[in-house]
């Protein structure tokens, strides 16, 4: 680029830049109102880009509220009061019944030797259980 | 070119400002492009509109490239839908050409002293140059000598590569020269 290349240049973006500055009023405020304009879109945008994530999640949110009360492992938000009290004294008797039956393998097995039960064993318990209440004297063969 | 008519273009700053700051300087470019009040406007709005929505969360960087990039695209489309309207109009009988030949001049309606009078002719000799230009060689001159843009943000406005702005520049200021004659 020569110095009259420079010259020329200069010229022409000091008309360009007058001719910015002259820019009529009306126009100016046209402009104002399209950058505006461009600006509220930019808020609205931006609040629709989260929107959907939480709206998703709400929605998950809610769906855990409504339906897990309702899944089959909790008996007791759907049940009547009686049918849980019943419930619940069926299910404590069976449980002494099972801490009984311990108690009973605990008597039969000789104190010492009860560290070193295999743990296999606990896993088992019912049919020891029923083991130590049949009498002494039956043998497995009958 | 040198780096002698450098202006600074682009730096850390808000949106709001960045589009305030370029937006007359956009509505001069679109209505030198397009010879037309309406539609540089509404040129203008829809690059402010897609810069606002797809490239707000660049780097206030990439905003002036990344804007003019988007402002060539509407004025091409804009250009685009008058010649497919002007050949529909022609298969329809009617004579009536409304984009191309009309005299036009760039809208400058403010009263002022009288030594504006020379910059107001100065402005519309260059504008009637610009857009008698071809179509490259004028968004390169326009980019690169009017808002200061480097070579390689002009590339990326204009979508080639650095060595094709530097050719459309170079013969750009070549027809300018032979068609501003009378400005020495």
């Amino acid at each position: 680029m020569n110095a009259n290349d420079i010259e020329l240049a200069l010229r022409a973006r000091a008309a360009f830049n007058d001719s910015v500055e002259c820019i009529d009023t009306d126009t100016r405020r046209r402009l104002r109102e399209l950058r505006l304009r461009a600006q509220r879109t930019q808020k609205n945008h931006t609040s629709a880009r989260w929107a959907w994530p939480a709206g998703a999640a709400l929605t998950a949110a809610l769906a855990l509220v409504v339906f897990l009360p309702r899944m089959p492992h909790a008996p007791a938000a759907t049940m009547p009061a009686a049918t849980v009290v019943a419930v619940t004294q069926r299910a404590a008797t069976q449980a002494a019944s099972h801490h009984a039956d311990i108690a009973a393998v605990a008597a039969a097995v000789p104190s010492d030797s009860l560290e070193a039960v295999d743990p296999d064993m606990l896993s088992d318990l019912d049919f020891y259980g029923w083991l130590a209440k049949q009498p002494a004297n039956t043998s497995p063969g009958g | 070119m040198d780096g002698s008519i450098q202006t600074t273009t682009a730096c850390d700053q808000s949106l709001p400002a960045f589009l305030a700051g370029i937006e007359r300087r956009a509505f001069r470019h679109a209505e030198i492009a397009l010879r037309h009040r309406e539609d540089a406007l509404d040129a203008v709005q829809d690059a402010m509109l897609k810069l606002v929505q797809r490239y707000a969360d660049k780097p206030s960087m990439e905003w002036s490239p990344l804007f003019w990039s988007v402002l060539r695209s509407r004025i091409t489309d804009i250009r685009r839908r008058r010649r497919v309207r002007s050949v529909l109009v022609g298969w329809m009988g009617s004579s009536n050409d409304e984009d191309e030949g009309l005299a036009w001049e760039p809208a400058d309606p403010t009263p002022g002293p009288a030594h504006l009078h020379s910059d107001r002719e100065s402005y519309r000799a260059l504008a009637a140059a610009l857009h008698a230009l071809p179509r490259r060689q004028r968004e390169a001159y326009q980019l690169r000598v009017l808002e200061g843009l480097d070579v390689a943000d002009t590339a990326r406005a204009m979508g080639c590569s650095e060595g094709s702005v530097k050719t459309h520049t170079s013969r750009a200021m070549d027809a300018l020269r032979r068609q501003l004659e009378d400005w020495r």
